[in-house]
Order: structure tokens, then sequence, then C-alpha cells
């Protein structure tokens, strides 16, 4: 299974020297936008197989807030 | 609402009568209408102090924050140009950018690549500098240099004069009717023109703007909505983003909002049934424009309930006329250009003599949109001049097309594209992204066929896994056709 920080470098198609850490939030990297936020929020559900609530989706703000959920849902 | 021409002058006025109201929200801080004009005052000292003089141009960053609206109305305090910078420009648009314009001073992060000597964005200029004696700029001078993409890559600067923009704000808030007691959400970059307009118009009515950067953190919009928001301004894709991630749990907050302005892309008309619906009590409002005439028709769908198909009738003190190759109106239901008069009409293109030439005809601005006037006064769109593809003679709209493939419950973005055929000339091509990927060509076909005649239907059906958009939302068709060429072997 990937971790969080490779299935958003992949589902954004960024470099590998990337960097991508417990901080980094969406203003951090230009790629992730609106709709590669979306991207991710599916890639997630996909490879966790979970499902990720609208409430729940309201509070990703950072890279650190999708670890927490994972570790809740899964 | 006060008797001043400029939203400089506006902006002082309200200062004037509203000092403790609040100006901005942004994240966790906010300005008063007295702090906001503070540092409006301290960079406009700033500036002077650097050698910045009437009508120079003031390169800037416009990444949201809270120093924009300071740094934007304080060019404007000296009588400079601001132009304000798509954050997400590559270094190297940003070097061809300096040097289209030749600004007398830059203002960028240092943590940006740029091949210019630039002021530092976020240093501290210290808030309390003595105001700046510099009479306000008059209403013809150039206030303001957008630059805009075309889907065809070429960027143009477009200059507005101070007129311009106070038009463009006073003819929208006559349609829409925002109050000084508003507070809106502007999820929409500053350094477009909608987002722009939206700024002014909360700032020159003495309004509260509540930034946001761009729609994939929904709570805050709950949130802003729970502590009072009245408005929302947000394009269409903004607003599938929103529903994508909140199913309908943004109906209850969005039913409290006063209102929403949509703008800048085209809605399929059940989409906007949909909305009203739900929102049975908002002005739910839709413009057509252009970063060189502004919004200049509008509509509101419940208004305008059995004309959802049009884009609306022209704004208030706008003139917008259906013509020719020739300049000359064509009758009701006849297909030509939209073309646009009036005070917000850009006075050309910044150091482009002949596009404004081509644009700029008779007293009118000729937009490359193409249109026909209905029985009832209502402007409905067909397209982009550029866009049209023409098969066998006849002329086809891709977004036609599009439309009828978003109806489809497995397609979540498309772009019909026009391809060379030796038979017919052009050809066309379809581009889906779709989960399922699971309808054949023939299956495709027969679903367009009770819709669309059949000159219109797309010969290939092709799913790939994005469309490409420019900064503004609009589809780089030509970049479609283009990869796919690439990639054949």
């Amino acid at each position: 299974m990937n971790n969080i920080e490779e299935l958003i470098r992949q589902t954004l198609m960024l470099s590998v020297d990337t960097q991508i850490n417990d901080q980094t939030t969406p203003q951090d990297i230009p790629a992730w936008d609106s709709l590669g936020h979306i991207n991710i929020i599916t890639a997630i559900e996909e490879e966790y197989d979970i499902e990720i609530t609208p409430e729940q989706i309201a509070k990703l703000e950072s890279v650190a807030h999708f670890k927490e959920l994972i570790e809740e849902l899964s | 609402m006060s008797p001043s021409s400029t939203i400089i002058q506006s902006f002082f006025q309200v200062v004037k009568e509203h000092p403790h109201k609040t100006a901005i929200i942004w994240k966790d801080d906010s300005l008063s209408y007295t702090q906001l004009a503070q540092w409006v005052e301290a960079y406009a000292y700033f500036f002077t102090a650097k050698g910045v003089k009437r009508g120079d141009r003031i390169l800037f960053h416009g990444q949201t924050s809270l120093r924009f609206p300071a740094i934007y109305l304080a060019c404007h305090r000296i009588g400079a140009i601001a132009v304000p910078v798509d954050s997400r420009m590559t270094p190297a648009e940003r070097n061809e950018l300096f040097i289209q314009i030749e600004p007398a001073i830059a203002l960028f992060p240092s943590s940006l690549e740029t091949s210019f000597a630039c002021e530092e964005l976020d240093q501290d200029i210290g808030t309390h500098q003595p105001g700046v004696i510099n009479p306000f700029p008059e209403g013809n001078e150039i206030a303001d240099i957008l630059f805009t993409t075309g889907t065809t890559g070429s960027r143009k600067g477009v200059q507005l004069t101070h007129e311009n923009i106070f038009a463009g704000a006073s003819n929208s808030n006559e349609f829409i009717g925002n109050t000084p007691h508003d507070k809106e959400i502007i999820p929409l970059p500053l350094h477009h023109a909608f987002g722009l307009r939206r700024l002014r118009v909360n700032l020159m009515m003495g309004a509260t703007a509540i930034l946001e950067e761009g729609f994939m953190f929904p709570q805050r919009f709950f949130d802003h909505i729970s502590e009072g928001a009245t408005g929302l301004c947000m394009v269409p894709t903004g607003f599938q983003v929103l529903k994508k991630l909140m199913k309908d749990r943004y109906i209850p907050y969005f039913q409290k909002l006063n209102y929403i302005e949509f703008g800048s892309m085209p809605m399929p008309a059940e989409q906007k049934r949909e909305l009203m619906d739900q929102l049975p009590s908002t002005r739910i409002c839709m413009h057509y424009g252009l970063t060189e005439v502004a919004a200049n028709i509008f509509t509101e769908f419940h208004d305008d309930a059995a004309h959802l198909d049009t884009l609306g009738k022209p704004s208030p003190n706008v003139d917008v006329a259906i013509v020719d190759a020739s300049m000359n109106p064509v009758s009701v239901g006849e297909l030509g250009e939209i073309a646009v008069r009036g005070s917000i009409q850009t006075p050309g293109y910044w150091n482009d003599p002949e596009r404004s030439k081509q644009v700029l005809v008779n007293g009118w601005f000729r937009t490359g949109d193409l249109a026909i006037l209905t029985p009832s006064g209502h402007i409905k769109m067909k397209g982009r001049n550029d866009d049209v593809i023409n098969i066998g003679g006849k002329k086809v709209f891709p977004q036609e097309i599009e439309q009828q493939l978003m109806s489809h419950p497995t397609v979540q973005d498309c772009a019909c594209c026009s391809v060379a055929n030796e038979l017919l000339g052009e050809q066309i091509q379809a581009f889906i992204i779709s989960k399922d990927k699971q309808l054949s060509t023939q299956e495709w076909v027969n679903i367009l066929r009770e819709s669309l005649d059949s000159y219109k239907i797309p010969s290939q059906f092709i799913y790939v896994d994005s469309i490409p958009y420019t900064n503004t939302g609009k589809k780089k068709r030509e970049a479609l056709i283009n990869e796919r060429a690439h990639k054949k072997p």
C-alpha cells in the first residue's frame, strides 16, 4: 500500500522530489487545486477502501488531517 | 451611496463614514476600513518614496492576502497603474510580463524565482506613515492592467480606466442590489477580473469582503455563513467542486444567502433549475462578461425562469448589440457577434494598438462571441467565433455538443474539438472524462442522436484522464488535439 505522501504525489503527478510532510497544505503545491483535491480524496477512498463523508471532507485542510482520518476509518 | 466617481475616492468616503466597520476578513485576521486606509496610505508613501510616479506601473504578486487590497488601492491612491499577476505563473511568464510592462516597482515573495529586481512582498512597511498628498487620479486615467490568456495562449494586457472599473462595479451593484450591510465571500483569484470586481464592489459600498482561496475547504464557507455572510461569488466549476465534496450539505447554508453571483462560464439549464428549487429565496445571479467590458449581461434565475437557456439581458447602463461582420445589427433570431458599448469599455490593450483596433470598432467592443437575440430581448449564446467547427459548410458550436454530453450521468467533463477531414473539411472529436468508460462510439452516437442534428454528432469518442484548461477556466481544445497527435505511433 502506498503511503499518503506518495499517493498525493502520484495523483497530482508531482516530481519525486516534491516535499510533502504533515504540515503540507494545498496552498504549498500549485497543482493541488480544487479538482486535485477531489482526485486525492477519491484516490484515498480507493486505496484504503474507505468512504469519507462530506462532514469529514469539510475538515481536510492538511496532510496531517488526511492521516488522522485514514487512521480513524481504517 | 457616496457621490464619488472612482473606486479609490468611494473607498476613502466609506472610511470617513464607517471607520470601524470591517473591510476585509482573511483567515483569522481582519482589517477595519480605518486600518485598511492606514495600510493604503503606508503603501502609497512607500511607493512614492521609491520614486513611483503617476501613470507608472506597479507589478505585484496577485495571491490573496490582507495585503492585496492595500497594495491595489495604494496604486490608485497615487495615480499609478495596478498590475496584479497570477500567482501560478511560471518564472518565465513572470519575466516576460516584467519586460512587457516595464514597471516602476515590482513586489513578489522572495521565495519566488524572478530574473528582475523586486521588493519583498511581505516586508513590514510600517503602517504609521504620513499620508500622501497626491491628488486622486481622474476617471480617464488607467487604473489597472489585467492580463488575460486566450484559449490560444497569447497574453493580452487589458487596460481599464478608473471610470471603467467604477462603472463595472456600479452596474453590477445596480443589478444584484448590494448594500453596505453585506458580507460577501470572495473565493476567486483577485488578480482576475471577476474576483477583483467583487472586491471593488464591496469596498466602494462599505460592505465586508471575506476572502477565501478557492472552493476546496467548504467548512470555511459554512462557518462564514453561520457567522452572517450574506453573499457569495463563484464560478460554475467551483460550485461543482463544492457539490462533489459536500453532496447536498451546502443547501441549508446557501439558503441563508441573500445573493450569489455566478460568472465566467456557462451553466446547463438543468443545474440552474436545480439551484432555484434548492434556494427559493436567494437571488441567484449570473453574468456574461469579459475583462475588457466587465459584466455586461445579467440574469437572475428566478426572474428569468422562462429564459434559463439564455445569458439574460444587458446590464444596467450598458448597450449590447448582436452585429454582423460590418457591425450592423442583425435581425431577431439571426446569428451575430456580441458587441458591447458603455463606460465599462476598455480603451484598448497595453502596447498593442493593432489588437485594440481589431476589437474596438465604431465605438463598440467586439467580443468574438456569437449569439442570437430572442424576441423577448434575451441574448442566447451560441459559441466562440474561434471555436466554430465547419462541417461541410454548416456551423457547429462545440459548446452545444458538450452540453448534451455533460447531461449524461457518466460524464464528468468533456471537450469537443475539430480535426481536419479530407471529405468534410472538419470532423468532430469528443474527449470525455468518465468514471466507467463503458459506452462505445455507437452507443454515444445513439444517445446524442436524440438531441442533436446528425452533422453535429462527433465521429470519435475518446476517453481521457484530464481536459486542459487555461488559468481562467477556458478549455484548451487545441492542446487536446496536439497532445493526441503526439501520442500517435
